[in-house]
């Protein structure tokens, strides 16, 4: 049960690969959801139809606040929360004001569900903050990376199209997100516009991500691109997948700002398509990068300019952070992720 | 910097992007200044290996901003370089600058003076503060709706000044042209009276 299931959301993946495995394995699973996504072939039912019962094992992937909280906490079924984080609403505060307050909302009624004797969480830094709340037993599951799956979505003419319009020995340096202000594309482009005037001007910036959800933000975004009279900065919007796989094949670099992630699949999307990540240390970040890619503590953007420099050209560094990388990955391949799910669900169902 | 480096560590009390001071202007960094921004995990890597090769292009990025007049700490800070000959006088200039600089540092903070009334005193904190706070959020609310207008006004003058920018070089060109094909006429005009 999720708030909302959605069309390319990680969230949303990352319920529909679980509902998949469970059939697989057996199972009787359906999602059901307060907003559902028509773009998917099984989008679902709605939340409000479900009919609890002991004997059921309820996974409520917990995102942000929802009237679907109270649903669950009258329902009579095993319920295990998942939680993937909750942006910290003073991101949004002066975007939108009712988000915000769900956020918000989220955050408190958490707590709601630390009696459970049981709770997953996308990651060590989401496991660590259940617990810092008083969450008794935290079991981390991993995302799936459906790095596969890209890979041959880069060989699509949609994927081919992309890649080769980019191929021109430029250095093209990417972030994929929806627009959003924790998300700091901002400070993306404040350190594009140092790398484009000053260290190299055969260069592009590629932001990709629907910039739906905080269209304030997305505008605020173009304003500045108009103050800097800044060149070659593409907001592509919602791309397919085919798209999103063209993109990464044609990054030189992927560049993470974000001073707010539960986890931040794309650095591992970028990793498997050998693109060298550097990201501001923050949140989820640094646990998804392991010891991999490159890290930055403060914001200079002339610093992060001259990083990026050294990652994007054929250098010892750039060969040495690749490798690093591929090694990072190797802790996300499918079957240990799909054997991290069968443990939880063993757990779970000793709970039940 | 540091400071603010610490707030954004946590998922907690993060001040908003748009009222942050955008970085650290202090243009010489010493090694041990980059050894402490720049972290590799990869044991096999070392960072002090790279420290010099960044020290050394950014020196050289240094001496190329100055030698075509642009605004290095400008842009190490995010802002707008000048690196254009500007339409406009000083005055205006400067004050376009400002406006670019701060249209959307428009957000209060929480600025609460510590109670010095005796015994009282923590229990006056614990209410003036949530007060405060209730109302910081609707005035902030009203703060983000003015920078979205600030922001609007910013990006029409910024067109504005570049179309006029760019119509002001169209004219002076075409000046140059009339003022040359007048010398032009007025050089024949003599040497046939003569």
């Amino acid at each position: 049960m999720l708030p909302a299931f959605l069309y390319g959301d990680a969230v949303s993946n990352q319920a529909a690969r679980i509902r998949h495995l469970l059939r697989d394995w057996g199972f009787r699973s359906r999602i059901y959801a307060e907003a559902r996504d028509h773009r998917r072939v099984n989008p679902g039912a709605d939340y409000r139809r479900y009919r609890g019962s002991p004997d059921n094992i309820l996974v409520y992937h917990y995102t942000t606040g929802s009237a679907m909280t109270e649903f669950v906490r009258q329902l009579p079924d095993t319920v295990v929360i998942y939680y993937h984080n909750i942006t910290p609403p003073e991101f949004l505060d002066t975007y939108n004001a009712a988000y915000a307050a769900s956020l918000e909302q989220g955050r408190q009624e958490l707590v709601l569900f630390r009696h459970l004797p049981f709770a997953l969480a996308g990651s060590q830094y989401n496991r660590q903050e259940m617990l810092s709340l008083g969450f008794k037993e935290v079991a981390i599951m991993p995302y799936f990376i459906y790095l596969d799956e890209l890979l041959a979505a880069a060989d699509s003419s949609a994927g081919q199209r992309i890649a080769s319009d980019y191929r021109d020995g430029w250095v093209n340096i990417l972030f994929v997100g929806r627009l959003a202000p924790n998300k700091r594309q901002d400070d993306i482009i404040r350190t594009f516009n140092y790398y484009h005037r000053l260290v190299d001007c055969r260069s592009r910036l590629i932001l990709v991500g629907s910039g739906d959800s905080i269209p304030e933000y997305r505008m605020e975004l173009e304003v500045m691109l108009d103050v800097l009279d800044l060149q070659h900065v593409h907001l592509t919007g919602e791309v397919s997948l085919e798209e999103l796989s063209g993109y990464y094949r044609a990054a030189t670099v992927f560049l993470c700002l974000s001073e707010h992630e539960g986890f931040c699949v794309p650095l591992l999307e970028a990793m498997g398509f050998d693109i060298p990540v550097l990201a501001f240390k923050a949140t989820g970040v640094p646990y998804t990068m392991g010891q991999s890619g490159v890290l930055v503590k403060r914001k200079r953007y002339d610093v992060i300019a001259t990083l990026i420099d050294l990652l994007a050209h054929d250098t010892p560094l750039r060969r040495d952070i690749i490798a690093s990388q591929n090694r990072r990955l190797s802790a996300f391949d499918h079957d240990s992720t799909v054997r991290s799910l069968h443990r939880q669900v063993e757990r779970m169902m000793q709970l039940a | 910097m540091e400071a603010n480096a610490q707030r954004v560590e946590g998922s907690q009390g993060v001040t908003p992007p748009a009222y942050r001071e955008p970085g650290d202007a202090r243009m010489n960094l010493s090694e041990d200044d980059l050894e402490a921004m720049i972290e590799i995990r990869d044991p096999e890597i070392d960072v002090e290996d790279i420290v010099p090769q960044v020290r050394a292009r950014l020196r050289a990025q240094h001496r190329r901003a100055r030698g075509i007049g642009l605004d290095c700490e400008a842009l190490a800070r995010g802002q707008v370089p000048s690196d254009r000959a500007s339409p406009l006088d000083d005055d205006l200039e400067d004050n376009l600058e400002r406006m670019r600089a701060s249209y959307n540092r428009v957000v209060v903070d929480l600025s609460l003076t510590k109670s010095r009334v005796p015994i009282v005193g923590p229990l006056v904190q614990r209410i003036r503060e949530p007060l405060h706070r209730l109302a910081m959020y609707y005035v902030n609310r009203s703060a983000g709706r003015q920078s979205r207008f600030n922001a609007y006004v910013v990006g029409a003058m910024a067109n504005l000044i570049r179309s006029l920018g760019e119509e002001n070089e169209r004219l002076r060109q075409e000046i140059s042209r009339l003022d040359a094909r007048l010398t032009n006429l007025e050089t024949n005009a003599r040497g046939k009276r003569e």
